[in-house]
């Protein structure tokens, strides 16, 4: 695109390199940028929070997000220019002493710090104590130990705001194992029936497929297939066709050999399909490991993604229905109070002495 | 289980060529019949009907039809394979779910409902050299061992489906569907007592290591049945146990038992086993 063209399509003012920290994280915020590496945070509210916490360090995330998604790299390969100079913007922005941007030990970027970690090194808290040798608390952020870590497509969505102008309204998007520039806000139908979209495998798509058949998003906690008519959103960072067949779990354990973090995903995929609840499921990292190891091709990081969202919706569920029990009793009080002293008041009436 | 399948072709193989034909019809009811049942159980639980789908069917088929004996009526086949997919498997909640490695609980079944059409009598041989051993007398091994039931260490067939047993299983440790743990594990739970009872070959001793390994269903069980990912525990010291275990009770109750081999209802403890001992560990592995 054409320096001309895109001064025509900008949203704002292009800003300079070195703008001040208010004004820069108040053209994120308007640009709409969030965590475009599944996260979905709002950046301008992330960078807030780090200078907050007086952040020394900002690493730009390029790692593999998830098995078989390539987005990143292949952004890196094609504006590493611009992902540089997005991490610089925040760095300057942070007042951040360190900058890194990691990337897979078997890429070149240019200015890139090459993590030469097995997958999921991209997962933050491995990522940090790489880098910084800092180590996230187990509840806690990368902001608490100092480090604001942001993907590289965020990075890019970051200069693209400040230099460009422009907001963000597209992604790249490893659709069906291709990498493709994807407007947000666009169908996952449309999307695959795009002749552009690769080989395909499974049924054509219809309206309202279900589990197995339809759709699979990630980046987002969406659960398990999504249907037809769902978008392309920020933090959609892949998207591809339901696994077409999956067997049984036959118990082989290969899921807990690759479980990064000592998990039993085989349990997790038994609390799934019972709908039962399981608190371990909130120690996965959603690397994916477990489903690209699956022989039975079970889709299990999605699974235990539904199982995160179900539970937390029981939750706040439970959480509801406790404060509507409270405000229940308490206008029961509040009625008895109120007729107990209209009978009081009755009968104060009818026992006082007629003035006549 | 497609390799698991094909690892199981020189142990047929094998069990034709020392036993007869008779074997191959055995394995093709075994085949037709768990095909059926299969159809059958998923169309009564309204899952899409195809058979053989998830090819563990045809594993458990020709697991059952290699435990009978050879000349057994092809009747105690069908009734085996049943009880294996009917019984120990769909009823469980089908594949993944079931608690008992299906072939084994369908060959324990018949076993105990019919033992004379079990008793290993053969036309040629006379007893099997599990039975031979075990009811020689006062004989020593050697005496016992020259008897026509016996071949170069194992029982005559019964050592030729074991070595063809065993290549099978090199070929599936080699292609890693199975870890070399449980295989090593039973192989030395069954090997260890024997070597410790084996004095050099008396009147009271119960047959080395090298004719446990090579009799009866030993490298069957090593390799492809109690390595059943289904049925076995999950942990790597539990799995050192769960062998453990299966290749001990082998050999006692070869050697105390009245049952001409001991494997299926080794295995079949042993997955009891392996559920308590997977509870063991919560959510995480050790």
């Amino acid at each position: 695109m054409s320096a001309e063209l895109v001064a025509q399509n900008a949203d704002f003012t292009p800003l300079a390199r070195d703008a001040e920290s208010a004004q820069i994280i108040e053209r994120i915020e308007a640009a709409g940028i969030v965590g475009m590496g599944g996260g979905g945070y709002p950046t301008a509210r992330k960078i807030r929070e780090a200078m907050a916490a007086n952040a020394d360090w900002v690493i730009g995330n390029g790692m593999a997000s998830e098995p078989g998604v390539t987005a990143d790299t292949a952004l890196l390969r094609e504006h590493a220019d611009e992902v540089t100079a997005g991490l610089d913007i925040v760095a300057r922005c942070t007042g951040a002493t360190h900058t890194a941007l990691a990337v897979p030990a078997d890429s070149d970027v240019p200015g890139g710090t090459q993590v030469g970690l097995a997958y999921p090194a991209g997962e933050e808290k491995k990522l940090v104590a790489h880098l910084t040798g800092r180590e996230v608390p187990t509840d806690g952020y990368a902001s608490d130990v100092g480090v604001l870590v942001l993907n590289v497509s965020t990075l890019f969505a970051i200069h693209d705001a400040v230099i460009r102008g422009r907001a963000l309204r597209q992604r790249l998007v490893t659709v069906a194992g291709t990498d493709r520039w994807v407007g947000i806000g666009k169908p996952l139908g449309d999307l695959l029936q795009e002749p552009s979209a690769g080989e395909r495998e499974g049924p054509a798509p219809r309206k309202k497929e279900t589990a197995n058949t339809g759709y699979r998003i990630q980046g987002e906690l969406t659960g398990r297939d999504v249907a037809y008519d769902a978008t392309v959103g920020p933090s959609t960072f892949s998207v591809e066709l339901g696994r077409p067949d999956s067997w049984a779990c036959i118990r082989c354990g290969w899921c807990a050999n690759a479980c990064p973090e000592g998990l039993a995903p085989e349990r997790l995929h038994r609390a799934f399909e019972a709908d039962a609840t399981d608190t371990t499921v909130f120690d996965c990292i959603e690397c994916g490991a477990c489903t690209a190891a699956c022989p039975s091709r079970l889709d299990l990081v999605n699974e235990f993604r539904a199982i995160k969202t179900r539970m937390r919706r029981e939750e706040i569920a439970m959480e509801q229905a406790e404060h509507a029990r409270q405000r229940s009793a308490a206008r029961t009080e509040r009625l008895a109070r109120a007729a107990d002293k209209r009978d009081r008041q009755r009968t104060e009436r009818m026992n006082k002495p007629r003035q006549w | 289980m497609d390799r698991v399948l094909i690892a199981l072709v020189p142990a047929v193989a094998a069990a034709t060529w020392a036993f007869g034909p008779l074997v191959l019809a055995q394995c093709a009811v075994a085949l037709i019949a768990g095909a059926a049942f299969d159809v059958l159980c998923q169309a009564l639980r309204k899952r899409p009907v195809r058979p053989f789908l998830d090819r563990s069917t045809p594993v458990t088929c020709l697991l059952i039809a290699l435990g009978v004996p050879p000349l057994a009526p092809l009747w105690i086949v069908v009734v085996a394979v049943a009880i294996a997919i009917v019984l120990a498997k769909e009823l469980y909640g089908g594949l993944g779910r079931n608690v008992f490695n299906p072939a084994m609980a369908g060959y324990a079944a018949v076993l105990v409902a019919y033992p004379q059409a079990l008793a290993y009598i053969d036309a040629t041989t006379g007893a099997t050299a599990l039975d031979a051993l075990r009811f020689r007398g006062g004989a020593t091994v050697a005496d016992a061992t020259s008897g026509p039931a016996f071949g170069l260490v194992g029982g005559t067939g019964f050592e030729l489906v074991n070595v063809a047993a065993l290549l099978g299983g090199v070929y599936l440790l080699l292609v890693r569907v199975v870890h070399w743990r449980i295989p090593v594990a039973v192989l030395l739970g069954l090997g260890l007592p024997a070597a410790i009872f084996y004095d050099s070959g008396s009147s009271a001793s119960l047959g080395s290591p090298f004719f446990h390994w090579f009799a009866g269903a030993s490298m069957l069980a090593a390799f492809f049945i109690a390595t059943d990912p289904v049925t076995a525990p999950q942990g790597a010291g539990h799995q050192w146990l769960f062998g453990l275990g299966i290749g001990a009770v082998v050999f006692l109750i070869r050697s105390t038992g009245s049952y001409p081999d001991g494997v299926a209802f080794a295995v079949l403890l042993g997955n009891l086993a392996a559920h308590v001992l997977d509870r063991w560990h919560g959510h995480r592995r050790p």
